[in-house]
């Protein structure tokens, strides 16, 4: 699978909630993957949130000293 | 080795005969060594057709006269307009004119020296330039923001230029530094050149700096030579030329004109304290933006989070609601409903029994029949007829005798 940046997997996220807002009956079994795929999505956007977080404290330290 | 030249010449001058050429030479090359600054009164002038100036100089206390004379080029650089009366100096040295074999002192530079006469000249000189437009403000150039190329004319012995470098700040500038008289008979020629010289440079500004002084010691500053080689450079000028009320003409003609030094050096550092600061504050603000983002992305993050969670417990929940619903509720319901069954079961089962006419027999009632109908009223039957009394364990076959009906009330 084609690693995704963190805006489109905050995107992707975004669909997967969207589309549980819009189920009056959510079905069970596709409600199942959805989650697990977020789960799978969420992993990669914290790791990529921490690595940019990271990247940041480096540049304010090296520009502060 | 002073008294063996003197002695050389005196033997050089006892032991020939000169020609008059040669003893003017001889004569002018020992009169040139006697350059000196001499001070007097204007008591002739005339301008030959090449704009020579020959003029004479008399003592006011004693009348004693020089003739003087100063070259087209020298005179112009003086910018003085030589007028009978005025008193002025000049630096020069004697010297004899072969043709006429006249004494006279070449003057190479001259100066006003009265007071009045250098007000006076220095009024006519300012409302000429003035006149010209030289001094108004749509000349002006704008000093370039960030200037880093700095030319500096002042003179290296004052401590002008260590009050400048002093104050001038660690941003990368380049200073190129012309010496300069900035006083006296000379400083006009030397400024002129250092001008010149700036000229061909590559520099942003320039900066002419000097101290404070009487308006006499501010002469060179107020020539009009020196003022029109300032005018139109190709650099804006920035002037440093401390004075009490009469403002220098080169400071009226400059771009910017401050009163000291260390002034002339934090209006240069100023575009740069201001980058200083604004590099800052940009820095911070993008800092400040960049961190509040970042926030902001981890909240959405956590609320994608909790959101698929709350959606996915939604579900979980209501299949436990149902779960619930199955296990719970409903057999209770079921119970109630079969309890509610029961009860009326019962309560029908009471009235039933309650209303049994099998009870009323045992208690001595009996249904009095006739032809197997229920008799209920007297006019059921007549006297004579044969009718059947019920009892809970039998019947009687009885005769009716007679009838007795109950008068209504």
């Amino acid at each position: 699978m084609k690693e995704k940046n963190l805006k489109s997997n905050l995107e992707k996220l975004s669909s997967i909630v969207d589309w549980f807002e819009k189920q009056e009956e959510i079905d069970v079994e596709e409600g199942l993957k959805k989650v697990k795929e977020s789960v799978e999505i969420l992993k990669e956007a914290k790791k990529q949130f921490s690595d940019i977080e990271n990247q940041f404290e480096e540049i304010k330290k090296e520009i502060e000293d | 080795m002073e008294q063996k030249g003197k002695s050389a010449v005196k033997e050089l001058l006892e032991n020939n005969i000169f020609s008059i050429s040669a003893y003017l030479k001889l004569l002018n090359g020992i009169l040139n060594s006697f350059q000196a600054r001499i001070i007097g009164e204007v008591s002739e002038v005339k301008i030959s057709a090449p704009g020579h100036v020959y003029f004479s100089l008399k003592d006011k206390k004693d009348g004693s006269v020089l003739s003087c004379v100063i070259w087209n080029y020298d005179y112009k650089m003086c910018g003085i307009n030589l007028e009978v009366g005025m008193e002025i100096r000049a630096n020069g040295f004697p010297d004899v004119y072969p043709p006429t074999g006249r004494l006279s002192f070449k003057a190479k530079t001259i100066q006003l020296a009265g007071e009045g006469e250098i007000k006076k000249e220095y009024e006519r000189l300012k409302k000429k330039l003035e006149d010209e437009g030289l001094f108004d403000e749509q000349r002006k150039k704008e000093i370039p923001i960030l200037p880093k190329k700095i030319g500096i004319i002042t003179s290296k012995g004052g401590a002008v230029i260590n009050d400048f470098l002093n104050n001038i700040g660690r941003y990368g500038f380049q200073i190129q530094f012309i010496d300069s008289r900035v006083e006296g008979l000379e400083a006009v020629k030397d400024i002129i050149n250092s001008i010149k010289t700036f000229k061909k440079k590559d520099i942003d500004v320039l900066v002419i700096m000097r101290g404070g002084g009487s308006l006499e010691s501010f002469l060179a500053f107020n020539n009009e030579m020196l003022i029109r080689e300032a005018m139109d450079l190709p650099f804006p000028l920035i002037t440093a030329i401390g004075h009490d009320k009469d403002v220098p003409l080169l400071c009226l003609l400059a771009d910017k004109s401050v009163s000291t030094p260390s002034i002339a050096a934090s209006f240069l550092n100023a575009s740069w304290q201001k980058l200083e600061s604004d590099l800052d504050n940009k820095k911070i603000k993008i800092f400040n933006l960049f961190e509040s983002r970042l926030s902001l992305t981890e909240n959405k993050i956590n609320n994608l989070f909790f959101t698929i969670k709350s959606k996915i417990e939604k579900v979980i929940n209501n299949f436990k609601i149902v779960e619930y619903k199955i296990r719970e509720v409903i057999p209770n319901l079921i119970e109630g409903e079969i309890a509610k069954i029961r009860e009326r079961i019962n309560n029908t089962e009471r009235v039933i029994k309650y209303n049994d006419p099998q009870r009323n027999l045992k208690l001595g009632y009996c249904i009095a029949k006739k032809d197997n109908k229920t008799i209920k009223s007297v006019k059921d039957v007549k006297v004579e007829e044969d009718i059947e009394l019920m009892l809970s364990n039998g019947v009687i076959n009885s005769k009716i005798k007679k009838i007795y009906e109950r008068k209504k009330p």
